[in-house]
Order: C-alpha cells, then structure tokens, then sequence
C-alpha cells in the first residue's frame, strides 16, 4: 500500500537518512525499529510529507504521495501534544475536520471512539485537567478518528499503563484485520515481536534488517541449542569437544539435570553432535535457540555501526 | 479553503471564550474614559476650601476677584501687608494676597501670595487669570476701549488643509496634529498585542509538538494564513467593540458632564454670527459673556473641522494591513525560538522597527514634509504607524490608499518567506537556532 524506495534527508550536511526502502502492505504491522537518532521519525516524518526527501520517491497505492493522499493516513507523532484549553471532545472533531470528514461525520466518529474507549464523561472536560494517559487516549483518537487507510504510529504505548496498552494492542489488531496498513516505530521489542508482521530496522541512518519476523530469525539464526541432559559435565564436554562451544551452563537441581547452551563450531552439524552427546550421558531435552527481536537489535547496535555517510 | 477556515475558526473561538478576552474588551475602554475624567476631575477637584484675604494697594481689585463656588472665598482689607502677614493664619485665612500699588506697570513681584495651606495649581490659575483680566479690561478703559467690544471682536481663525483636486483628506492646521499622534501611538499597541497572540499560538504549538500533526493536513502556508486571520478578526471585533464602547461612553460623559458646555457653545456660536452679521451695530450689553469657557469652545470647534470617520476607517485600514505584515513577521520569529528566552531574542527585529516608526511619527508632529517621514511611509515596517501619524495633516487620499497598498503587497511576500523559516523552524526542537539558520530555512525547502 505505502511503498517508499531510498530515502534520503540531511540536516546541515549531516545525513540523518541515508538510502532507506520499506514497505507497508494492508493488513499488516511493520515494525520500524531501532536506537535513538536512528532516523525513524525523519523517516516517519517523509512519509507523512512533513518533511519533504532530499531524495527517493514515495508511493502510495502505486501513486506518486501526495498531500491529498497523506488525508487517509492517521499519524501519531512520538512526542504528544494537544491543546491544552481545548474541550477533548472539541479536539478530536476539529482534527477530524482538518482530516477532511464533515462536520455530522466528525461528531459521529469522534462520539464512537469516546464511548468505544470509556472516555465520554470527559467530552466537555479540558485537556489540561485530564490525566496523562487519558491524554494519551484523546490523541489515540484524533489519530483514528477519519477512519485512514495507513496508520503510522511513534512509539504508541509510550505513556500507557498496562491495561491501557492491552486495549490499544486490540485496538491494532482489530485495524490490521480490517486491512488498514500499519507502521509502528517502537524501542519496546516485545510489542514489536508481538504485534509486527515484518520488521524494518535502523541504525544510525541505514536500514540495517528488513523482512518478515520468523524469516529473519532464520537469517539471524545463530547455530545456538539448548539442550537438557543427565550425566557428568566432565563427559558432556568430552563429548563436544572441539565441535561446539558452550555459551551457558547451570544445573537443574530439581530434576538431577544440566542445562547449557551451545554455539556449533563451522565445519560440524548439529546431528553428528547429538549422536556424540547421547553416546556419554542422557540426552533430556533439546531445542533450537531461535535469536530474539531484543537479540538482533541489541546484535545490530553492537556490532554494525555504520557511520554517518 | 477549507483548512484556513478551520484553522481560523479554531483561533478565533479559543480567544473569544477566554475571559482575558471579554475583561480586555470591557475593561479597556472604561478603563481610557475613567483615566480621562480621572485627570479632568483631578485637576479641577480643589477639595480644601480656601479664604484668602487680599489686600489691595492697587485699589483696582477691590470687590472684583470672582469668588469660587464656596470652595474659594476673597475678603478684602486695608490693613497694612506686615500685621496682615503675621496673623491672616490665626484669623482663619488660608491664604494672603498683597497687590502692589503699580501693579498694571507689572513686573515681578507685583502680587504675592502668602499661604499656610499649600494651593493647588487650580486656585492659583484662578487667582491669576482673574487678575490678568481686570488689568486688560483696566488697560482698554484707559484707552477708551470698551472690553465688551474687544471681548465680541475675538474670532478663532481655522486654517484648513486641503490639497487641490483632493476629497475627503483635510485637518486643521494646528489642532488636531496631537490626535495623529495619539493614533501612531495606538497603532503601535495594537500591532504589538495582536501580532504577540500569533507569536505566542505559534510558539505553544512549536512547544507542544501538536504542529508535527496539523502539518500532515495543512500546508504551512495555510496554517498561518488561517492562524493569523483567525486572530485578525478577533483583533476587528474587538476594535469595534472596544470603539463603540468608548463612543457610547463618551456620549454618556457628554450628557452628564459636558450637556452644559455644548448649550452654551451653540448659544456662542449663534452670537458669534450675530455680531458677524451686525458688526458695529451690534448691542454688546444684550450678549452672553463665556470667558471661563472659551478654551473648551476652542477644541469643539476643532473637533467639528475633522472627518472622524474618514480617520476611523484609513486606522482600521492600516491596522489590519500592518497586524498582517507583523503578524506573519512575528510567526516566523516565534517558529524559530525554542524556550520562553529564546523568544525575547527574536523579538527584537519586531521591536525594533516599530519603535522607529513612533519615533519618525514624533519627528512628523513637528515636519510632516521630512524626507525621514516621506520614507517611512512607504516602507511597510514602518508605514502603519507612520501614515496614520499624517493622516491629521491631511495627507492625499491617493498617497494614503497606495501606502496601504505597498502593506498590503508587502504582506503577500511576508507571507511566503514566513512559511518557509515557519515550516523549517516549527520542526527544530531541542537545539538552538542561530541567526544563521534563518538564512538557511529562507533558501532551502523543508
């Protein structure tokens, strides 16, 4: 739906954005991840033509983006703001106006989130007297209010409590089994894992990880298993010897066990060491050790820093 | 269309409902007319009673100094100055007026007055004036003049204004120069307090963030259009209120406080054209005498030569166009800051120029023909102020309506070059914006 190809903007010679694709497809949850000063939100900010690419090109249903097709789009900025001496009810249909809707149908829409999110008895109640996270909600909705076909979210739980995100989650599922397409930037990777259909990451202005989640475990997949056995340590390690490398280890007193994490050196497979393993002690359980979203973040940061072009 | 009619609405409505709004629009002009009868009232208001025993070696005063409304009272003696001088206190005089014997020869030191009460300015013009009457009057008697004569043959001379082949643009020459500059005065705040309610909207949504989203449905260039004329109609309405109170005001302060006056002066005025009519033959003895009120009378006369509403309409004409000019100036400046101390910086280049202009305008008071003042009339950083300084001098309708044009004009470029630092100034939080950038964000798209 949303397709944007080698985006680039500089701030004052400093490349903030360098090269960037990513798509948004309906029906589906990209997550765009990275640390701070990764460039998500200049990113986010181009695809809302807020920010205008020094270059690249963005299309939206195979159109070239312009500011009539940025009105279906429902955009939630990282840092918040509402006017504070404005009625939260006044708020939302005025956004909703800006966004095009008339004005029996901006009452009605923003009727239907306020009930749909239990604020209605704060329709007439200033922005400035309500709390934090219903603040937080009144934003939700003049995101949502016209109904857009794209959603791009910054950081979209910031601020929330914990039953306030489980509703905003259901909220996102409910929109992605709609077909609406959604773009969620977040530091919280196991929302992200949770939530997203595909995953684009960021690093200092490059794209670093593109793809859909269990496709990139696969490629990030480190050669790491955890494996449960009953034995001696001493024959369990005689047993490896130079085909694998122990990462972790501890015993499971309980069960008479031991359990340890192994990385399987180049040049051996997986099946040859289990045949050693159960030849020395008694093989109890065994799993592939699939890397984590918080894994490949935290290994993309560490290890690729990529400096500014 | 659609979104500065929205933008504006929003504007105009989260001002109208503020009750800064409604005090502003009440209190203001109560507050202009209270002053004003404050300082008439104060100056007149001599609330200590006095009785002042004049002593009159002169002889010419005696029984002749007008008494004042029982707050001023004169008793006459012939004793002599140095026992007076000792003891008026303790008779329960206030005060002790010693004439000289040659007193119409003048001098200083002719008259003197001993007091134990301090007097106040009133009592002392009065004092004075009284005085200075009966030496003139007692000057033409020594000459056969009857005072009468001189007193009708007083005419106030008007010269009016009014380039050739020119409508609607005339003034009195000396009268009504200080209301020019009253107004350039006006204009000033005006264009100040508006023009900061678009620097401070503009700032709260640069510091609130809430710009980042109303920048994906309205392009910058609408924003501030429909901010800015959103808060120009709150600025008419309010002038028009605010105008019509002081007007309703003033006529009520008419009725009470100056119904008298105006009888009088019509009285005046139709004796002033019956002794135009009958010269000579006139019978003096049969008309009024209005000395006491002939200052009064002075300034109706000027207030009747000036086209009040002609100036009206050119003050809300150039009003508008220079709230606009400022307006989107002061967007820009406002987009650019970051912090509350930010903003003191950038607004600077704002209060800089206007208060040249009230500076020029002061120098038009005095020479309206100044070639500073001709310029600055054009220049439309200065020309709101400076133009409706001259517009009591009667400056051309043509030159009027075409500096207001070159505002209006200027306005459309200030516009545009506002958008651009707006849309690049809007979205730099958190680090500090140098002169330099400015430069920058006019060349280079967002």
């Amino acid at each position: 739906m949303l397709h944007a190809e080698n985006l680039s903007k500089s701030y004052h010679g400093k490349c903030a954005v360098n090269q960037v694709s990513l798509s948004v497809h309906s029906g589906q949850i990209t997550g765009l991840l990275g640390p701070n000063g990764a460039g998500k939100s200049t990113v986010l900010r181009m695809l809302n033509r807020i920010l205008i690419p020094d270059s690249g090109n963005i299309q939206f249903k195979q159109k070239p983006l312009t500011a009539q097709s940025v009105q279906r789009f429902g955009y939630l900025p990282e840092e918040r703001g509402l006017y504070r001496k404005m009625k939260a009810g006044e708020q939302v249909m005025f956004f909703a106006a800006l966004k095009g809707l008339s004005r029996k149908s901006c009452r009605e829409q923003a009727l239907y989130w306020f009930d749909r999110l239990h604020l209605m008895p704060l329709w007439n109640t200033r922005i400035e007297q309500l709390s934090k996270g219903n603040q937080q909600k009144i934003q939700f909705i003049t995101t949502v209010v016209h109904g857009p076909d794209v959603l791009i979210l910054d950081e979209p739980f910031s601020g929330f409590d914990p039953v306030n995100v489980e509703q905003i989650t259901r909220e996102l599922i409910q929109f992605k089994g709609s077909g609406k397409a959604i773009i969620l930037s977040t530091h919280n990777m196991e929302n992200a894992e949770t939530l997203c259909d595909r995953i684009e990451m960021m690093h200092l202005g490059n794209h670093v990880i593109s793809g859909g989640l269990s496709e990139l475990q696969k490629n990030q997949a480190t050669h790491s298993y955890l494996i449960e056995y009953r034995g001696l340590p001493m024959a369990f390690a005689n047993a490896l010897w130079a085909s694998a490398e122990i990462l972790h280890q501890e015993p499971n007193v309980q069960a008479e066990t031991h359990r340890v994490i192994i990385r399987v050196s180049e040049g051996h497979t997986i099946r040859t060491i289990i045949q050693q393993i159960n030849q020395s002690v008694e093989l109890v359980f065994f799993k592939v050790q699939v890397p984590t979203l918080r894994e490949m973040f935290m290994n993309q940061i560490q290890n690729k820093a990529v400096p500014y072009a | 269309m659609r979104e500065i009619i929205l933008i504006a609405r929003r504007e105009f409505l989260a001002r109208i409902k503020n009750k800064t709004f409604l005090f502003m629009t009440v209190l203001s002009p109560l507050l202009m007319v209270g002053f004003f009868v404050l300082s008439v009232y104060m100056t007149q208001m001599e609330s200590t009673q006095h009785r002042i025993l004049v002593i009159d070696e002169s002889r010419l005063f005696m029984d002749r100094i007008p008494n004042k409304a029982s707050l001023v009272e004169f008793e006459y003696s012939n004793e002599v100055l140095l026992d007076a001088e000792q003891k008026f206190s303790e008779r329960g005089y206030t005060a002790l007026l010693w004439i000289s014997p040659n007193v119409i020869e003048g001098g200083a030191g002719a008259c003197k007055l001993f007091y134990s009460k301090i007097p106040g300015y009133a009592l002392q013009n009065h004092i004075r004036t009284a005085l200075e009457k009966i030496v003139y009057e007692e000057k033409l008697l020594a000459n056969d003049i009857q005072p009468e004569v001189v007193r009708n043959a007083r005419q106030h001379i008007q010269l009016i204004l009014q380039q050739v082949g020119q409508k609607g643009s005339y003034a009195d020459a000396d009268g009504m120069r200080y209301l020019g500059f009253l107004m350039a005065a006006l204009m000033m705040v005006f264009i100040l307090m508006y023009g900061m309610m678009v620097f401070r909207s503009v700032l709260e949504e640069k510091q609130s963030r809430i710009v980042e989203v109303i920048l994906t449905s309205v392009r910058p260039v609408k924003l501030l259009i429909g901010k800015i004329s959103g808060i120009a109609l709150l600025g008419l309405l309010q002038f028009i209120c605010m105008g019509l109170l002081t007007w309703l005001l003033s006529q009520g302060l008419r009725q009470t406080y100056l119904s008298q006056s105006i009888k009088l002066y019509e009285v005046y005025k139709s004796q002033q054209a019956t002794v135009f009519k009958n010269g000579a033959e006139t019978d003096f003895s049969k008309l009024s005498r209005f000395d006491e009120n002939l200052e009064l009378f002075d300034l109706f006369k000027k207030a009747e030569t000036l086209a009040f509403d002609h100036v009206f309409w050119v003050f809300v004409a150039f009003f508008l166009a220079g709230f606009l000019f400022y307006s989107a100036f002061m967007a820009a400046m406002a987009s650019a800051a970051d912090t509350e101390a930010d903003a003191q910086q950038f607004l600077l280049p704002v209060h800089l120029p206007l208060l040249a202009a009230y500076f020029i305008a002061v120098q038009g008071m005095l020479n309206p023909d100044a070639a500073i003042v001709q310029w600055a009339s054009w220049i439309p950083f200065t020309s709101p102020v400076v133009m409706i300084s001259r517009i009591t001098s009667g400056i051309p309708l043509l030159t009027t309506v075409f500096s207001w044009l070159v505002l209006c004009i200027s306005f459309g470029i200030m516009i545009l070059w506002s958008a651009r630092i707006y849309q690049n100034g809007v979205l730099n939080s958190g680090k500090k914006t140098r002169w330099l950038d400015l430069w920058r964000w006019t060349k280079k798209h967002h």
